[in-house]
């Protein structure tokens, strides 16, 4: 896995991961490992700028401009909730980053929290199944 | 049709299928007639309900289970890891392992082939041809989750959960109650205004402590599984228990608890339930139409959910899910 970089651009590896948000919080399951998450506060505004590909710096002001929060607590979670999802393998680096939405709300700034759950790894990490072309493994469908 | 797909269909054209064993069974209102062939495949049709199609029609998918001494074909290149390789054709997906073929035209032509014998095969006769169906289901519209369900005439829980919480025992204890059994462990959903859940295997399962827990029931098992389970085939001992299909009323996650005896539950969130449901669903059965998740978490949004903890009083437990199914 490629080291983290400090000022990056990042959007979700939808090959492996699917994910939903349901009563404003998201809950993804990572199809290569068997690990699932569930991601409440606004580290749900995060994943969805993830889902769309998002760098640091967007996120961050995004993030500070529709909540007012302090931008140093701001950065601190973004930097903490990326380098945890960075670690699960779950991201990618991507070319841009999609506009983000900058308009204030009127809601306080609840921080992210990330709940990563690990109970359901064996259905994969016994029995795991490749996706290939017709060639066989390690040909990857076209 | 090309590749292995080809090479599979023209293996199942040379059968001799002379001495098959064919039966009809409607699941979720569909006609699926399975063509059993080799060592000891009647014990596949075992889970099936009895409720027999028979009035000559076409079916809607045809399922030929096979069990020979060797594969018709290998995989293409047997030095990769050794798991199961899912190929997604033109017309065709196939699931290839190592002793395994699971095939599904586009003509809803399925195939189930195995080599050795059945007792290779230790898991299929509980949930035959599961991953077959949880491809065809789903171009039905209709999704195979690991569930378990009971109904009153309101309508049917959900039972969610992984493995190990409750989820059987918590639908076996429906067995001689008002309560019609659908499933504890697989069943099928289709969306739509009013959900609804269908059984697909008349089987249920329980280890031993279960099995002691609802042997006053008169619940005993049958065959046992490599995990210690015993599978229980519902439709040969209590066929008057099961309930084919009900409208989905509330999601239940069950909470095994030593700290009460009697049943009691809860409100909980979508997200709860979801969590409870969709994972052990998804990484077992991903479908092949990319919708079960969101459909999944439409369902958990559109109804109910609770939370049931349950204890040792096995006896309120299904007053407890009439109580949910009748607020």
């Amino acid at each position: 896995m490629p080291a983290m970089q400090n000022h990056w651009t990042y959007t979700v590896d939808t090959s492996r991961v699917v994910a939903e948000t349901v009563d404003g919080e998201v809950l993804a399951i990572d199809n290569d490992t068997g690990t699932y998450f569930n991601i409440e506060g606004q580290g749900v505004d995060l994943w969805e700028a993830l889902t769309a590909g998002a760098s640091r710096e967007d996120v961050i002001g995004s993030l500070v401009a529709r909540y007012g929060h302090d931008e140093a607590a701001v950065a601190r979670d973004v930097d903490e909730l990326v380098g945890t999802l960075f670690k699960l393998g779950v991201l990618v680096e991507c070319a841009d980053s999609a506009p983000l939405d900058t308009d204030p709300v009127e809601v306080a700034y609840q921080e992210p929290v990330l709940s990563v759950f690990t109970d359901l790894q064996d259905l994969l990490l016994f029995d795991p199944i490749h996706e290939v072309a017709e060639a066989g493994w390690p040909h990857k469908p076209e | 049709m090309t590749g292995h797909a080809s090479d599979l269909r023209n293996a199942l054209d040379a059968l001799d299928l002379t001495d098959a064993v064919r039966s009809r069974h409607v699941v979720a209102g569909r006609v699926v007639e399975i063509v059993a062939l080799g060592d000891g495949t009647p014990a596949l049709t075992r889970a099936f309900d009895p409720l027999l199609a028979d009035d000559g029609g076409p079916a809607d998918l045809v399922v030929y289970a096979v069990v020979t001494d060797a594969l018709p074909i290998v995989r293409p290149d047997n030095e990769g890891p050794v798991d199961r390789w899912l190929v997604r054709a033109q017309d065709s997906i196939s699931l290839l392992t190592e002793d395994q073929i699971h095939y599904l035209g586009d003509d809803d032509v399925a195939v189930w082939w195995a080599s050795g014998t059945m007792a290779d095969h230790p898991w299929e006769a509980s949930r035959p041809f599961y991953i077959l169906f949880d491809w065809w289901f789903e171009k039905q519209g209709l999704h195979l989750v690991h569930a378990g369900a009971v109904a009153s005439d309101r309508g049917a829980a959900l039972i969610v959960g992984p493995g190990g919480s409750g989820k059987s025992t918590t639908c076996l204890v429906a067995i001689g109650t008002e309560l019609g059994y659908l499933s504890d462990d697989y069943c099928l959903i289709e969306m739509g205004e009013d959900p609804v859940v269908s059984l697909i295997y008349a089987t249920g399962k329980a280890d031993q402590n279960s099995l002691d827990l609802l042997e006053p029931r008169g619940v005993q098992g049958d065959e046992i599984r490599p995990d210690g389970k015993a599978t229980i085939f519902l439709n040969e001992r209590w066929p008057q228990a099961l309930c084919r299909s009900a409208e989905i009323k509330a999601v239940i996650v069950p909470e095994v608890t030593a700290a009460s005896s009697q049943a009691a539950y809860r409100r909980v969130s979508a997200m709860v339930a979801l969590r409870a449901l969709a994972p052990s669903s998804l990484l077992q059965l991903r479908g092949v139409e990319g919708t079960k998740f969101s459909d999944l978490a439409s369902l958990a949004a559109s109804v109910p959910c609770y939370a049931m903890t349950v204890g040792s009083d096995l006896d309120s437990i299904p007053s407890a899910i009439e109580a949910i199914l009748d607020s």
